[in-house]
């Protein structure tokens, strides 16, 4: 048959993205390279995570791998749309490569910085 | 015997129809054709009277008539149905076949449909990547049952003109975005007295064309503004914001010649106007005397100055927030001397980002490429030693000026 499906989805890491729920609390838990693809993953977490009201989102990235200007953009509409909503926002856990794109674009203190939670 | 040649029978048929849809000869068609030819044939395979295909229109979001067969009015009249609505929106909206065995007014949203007395319709969904992009149906205009193997023919259609369209959409998008591009970043910048000036854009091999930016201007003022940015995201999409927030940028450039105030302005625009939108920037003026740069940083990697005595630095430059990320960010500008022979080079992450290593190991691979000379011996240097082991897969965008005269 002529019908024949071609998936282009080569070197992609996969990505993994959860909610626990800690108390009053969203801890969203990161795992893997964040980039131009697998962001809306993120986005769509985040986004549901802040639907359910909790006091706080916390997104947890100490076990990602990997971060480029769109996973910026993500977290940066992330702690915008939980403004609005009302929820305190806060990014943890960065280190290595991830640390250095959130350090370099200067947001890692504004992503980082409501601290006290 | 007769049992098994009945089976068979129905199986040819089965196999008959299949053929009829999946035909490779059809995949030499433009788009319109080859929707046009799939309808027509599922219209005479399931001796239908009408046939039609609404694709999901990703600006407003409803269903709007594309192709017909038997069903023409809809598509010259374009007919649009908001997802959720009547018979095709609920296809849409379910993402699953539906049904009808009455075709009224409280059934379908379609006048037409209406018009042409059909009795019974049935429809399903066109899916691209687990995503709606439209809906097919058929109708007949006597009274009839839709069997599954009539279902399940109409999903064969229904994929294979997915296929077709996805494959068309994107291509019509890669061509819209590369032109969009091409014509935003001129391949050679303005030649401008006393400074030597080289620039690149590069798609990245992964997501071809995206929003990343490059500019450099003369100002009545008598100020020369330089700037660099990259629109988050890739596509049409990203471009097209991307050629909004550079116009923005030159507008407002215009109005003054503190590059912290422009930015804060244009964060201002991007806020209102943009409110999904997020980019990185430099923005940087070079004064009339050509011997100071100010210059402003929104959450872009550092710009690399190339001092008159060969020294390769990155700028000492406070870092604000990206534009659009934050509400009266605070924004800042430094001040450097530019003497005749010193360079400046402006770059988008793609040149210096890989998965495999750290940015600062990036950022030094390339402060370390970096000799005083000629600007577009620069561009073709870094690029080459930064892009060669493996294309990027971002997109990528540079400028490079030194000053010449005195």
């Amino acid at each position: 048959l002529a019908l024949s499906v071609t998936r282009q989805e080569a070197a992609i890491v996969e990505l993994s993205v959860s909610t626990e729920r800690q108390g009053d609390m969203a801890r969203i838990v990161v795992s893997g390279d964040v980039d131009m693809l697998s962001g809306r993953q993120l986005a769509a977490e985040i986004d549901n995570a802040i639907s359910g009201s909790p006091s706080a989102a916390v997104v947890d990235l100490s076990a990602a791998g990997f971060l480029d200007s769109s996973g910026v953009a993500v977290l940066i509409n992330g702690r915008r749309q939980a403004e609005e909503a009302g929820v305190r926002f806060r990014v943890v856990g960065a280190s290595g490569i991830v640390l250095q794109v959130l350090t370099l674009t200067g947001v890692w203190e504004f992503l980082n910085g409501e601290a006290g939670q | 015997m007769r049992v098994g040649r009945r089976l068979s029978g129905r199986a040819d048929q089965k196999l008959r129809r299949i053929q009829a849809v999946t035909d490779a000869a059809l995949s030499s068609l433009e788009l319109d054709d080859l929707l046009g030819q799939l309808l027509a044939r599922t219209r005479e395979l399931l001796s239908a009277d009408t046939a039609a295909i609404m694709l999901v229109d990703p600006v407003g979001g409803d269903l709007v008539a594309t192709a017909a067969s038997g069903l023409e009015e809809e598509v010259r009249q374009g007919l649009r149905i908001p997802i959720g609505e009547g018979f095709t929106g609920r296809i849409a909206a379910q993402a699953a076949p539906v049904t009808l065995d009455r075709v009224s007014p409280d059934t379908v949203v379609s006048p037409i449909l209406i018009d042409k007395h059909l009795s019974s319709i049935i429809g399903v969904p066109m899916l691209a990547g687990g995503k709606v992009i439209g809906v097919l149906h058929v109708g007949s205009v006597a009274n009839r049952r839709f069997t599954e193997d009539d279902i399940e023919l109409l999903q064969l259609v229904a994929d294979r003109a997915s296929l077709a369209t996805q494959a068309r959409l994107s291509q019509l998008d890669r061509a819209a975005t590369l032109a969009l591009q091409r014509s935003l970043l001129p391949a050679r910048p303005p030649a401008i007295a006393g400074l030597d000036v080289a620039a690149r854009y590069l798609p990245g091999a992964q997501v071809g064309v995206g929003g990343d930016w490059y500019d450099l201007f003369q100002l009545p003022s008598g100020y020369l503004g330089l700037a660099i940015g990259d629109v988050a995201g890739n596509g049409l999409r990203a471009a097209v914001v991307m050629g909004r927030i550079r116009s923005a940028l030159r507008a407002y450039a215009m109005e003054s010649d503190d590059p912290a105030d422009v930015l804060t302005r244009l964060d201002r625009k991007i806020q209102l106007f943009e409110p999904q939108a997020m980019a990185t920037a430099v923005y940087a003026v070079l004064h009339p005397d050509r011997s100071t740069l100010t210059v402003s940083v929104a959450g872009h990697l550092p710009p690399i100055l190339i001092d008159a005595d060969g020294t390769v630095r990155l700028l000492d430059a406070p870092t604000d927030l990206p534009l659009g990320a934050y509400r009266n960010a605070g924004r800042n500008n430094s001040t450097v001397e530019f003497a005749p022979e010193a360079g400046l080079l402006l770059y988008t992450d793609g040149l210096v980002e890989r998965r495999d290593r750290l940015l600062t190991d990036g950022i030094d691979k390339l402060l370390a490429e970096i000799t005083i000379g000629p600007a577009e011996r620069l561009c073709a240097r870094v690029t080459t030693a930064l892009l060669r082991d493996q294309a990027g897969s971002d997109d990528v965008a540079i400028l490079a000026v030194r000053r010449t005269g005195r």
